[in-house]
């Protein structure tokens, strides 16, 4: 059934109870004889209540909690905890501290090896440690050595 | 701007970044929200994660609220938006819910009478009634007689004209009841 599309206004303000007495006594007098906004009528009182007695669905228990913890600035100690932030910061302090380390100071008497020989000197007994532990016919007491990386001169 | 915001007891400390205070918002709304996304998503499974979603954006954006609506019309805003967007995405992903046009036909399978007497068929004859409307008329109609928002905010919340907020109320009705009816409800 058609509802009178001037009566709509009415219908809807009598659905929410909001029709001043002179409205309701207009709409009234129309749904008495018109079947179509009086079916109008019924159902938008109908689904409003019908829609109005829905509860809220129930909200697990740690609802809250897990917005917080997505929204909560992280702690100082949580920062520290994070080894992986704060040791890739160090790397340059770290490159420093080496270099310093190697760097000759002013008081020492004893020459420093260059850096490079030092390279070569290592490469060097790498290679002839590693020649030995491949060698089939070496006896056990010097793979041990070349395993610990002592000198076989 | 509103005179009578009802979270001004939280909002300003929220907004200063007390994580306290925006928890007690989250508790006072949650349900609402759950619920309205619940209803506007069609995927009750995702419900929370979708209101989880609205309140960290809530919190996120709390400095840019301008205050010219209640804080309140603001998160229910926000809330539409956050679950429009899920529920495309899911669309676009599977489509299984499907809004009905103005001329489709939507067929119900009426429940079990013995079932009937339970308020859950209720409420589940209702959510798949709601489902079935178009979003505009859902949207509209849930936020008015669901959660109970006053036509201004409603408007508000959808961006369109209160005329169009009452015509959208009024149809999203008249096809809810006769969507009832059909499943032995009204």
């Amino acid at each position: 059934m058609a509802v009178c599309d001037d009566m709509v206004p009415l219908v809807l303000g009598a659905a929410e109870g909001t029709l001043d007495e002179a409205a309701r006594a207009r709409l009234d007098a129309h749904v008495a004889r018109c079947a179509g906004c009086r079916d109008a009528l019924a159902g938008q009182v109908f689904v409003r209540a019908a829609l109005g007695e829905l509860a809220f669905a129930p909200v697990s228990p740690g609802f809250a909690a897990r917005v917080r913890q997505r929204v909560e600035p992280r702690s100082w100690w949580l920062t520290i905890v994070n080894w992986r932030a704060w040791t890739l910061r160090l790397a340059p302090v770290a490159a420093l501290l080496c270099l310093l380390a190697w760097w000759p100071r002013g008081d020492e008497t004893t020459t420093r090896m260059p850096l490079t020989s030092v390279v070569h000197s290592w490469a060097a007994g790498a290679e002839s440690h590693s020649t030995l532990l491949f060698d089939p016919d070496a006896d056990s007491s010097a793979l041990v050595s070349a395993a610990l990386g002592e000198s076989s001169r | 701007m509103p005179d009578l915001d009802p979270d001004l007891d939280l909002l300003p400390a929220a907004i200063d970044g007390d994580v306290d205070a925006f928890e007690a918002i989250v508790r006072r709304y949650q349900g609402r929200i759950v619920s309205l996304a619940r209803t506007l998503t069609g995927a009750p499974d995702d419900a929370e994660d979708v209101a989880q979603e609205v309140f960290v954006r809530v919190y996120r954006s709390l400095g840019t609220f301008r205050r010219e609506s209640t804080f309140r019309t603001w998160l229910y805003r926000v809330a539409v938006n956050v679950s429009r967007s899920h529920r495309a995405r899911r669309q676009r992903q599977a489509p299984v819910w499907r809004d009905s046009g103005a001329g489709d036909e939507t067929t119900f399978d009426p429940p079990d009478a013995t079932d009937i007497e339970g308020g859950l068929v209720a409420r589940d004859a209702i959510e798949r009634a709601l489902g079935a409307l178009p979003e505009e008329l859902r949207v509209a109609v849930t936020l008015r007689d669901v959660h109970g928002l006053e036509y201004r905010d409603i408007a508000t919340t959808t961006g369109v004209p209160i005329g169009t907020v009452e015509s959208r109320i009024f149809r999203a009705r008249q096809r809810l009841r006769v969507a009832l009816a059909a499943m032995n409800v009204a």
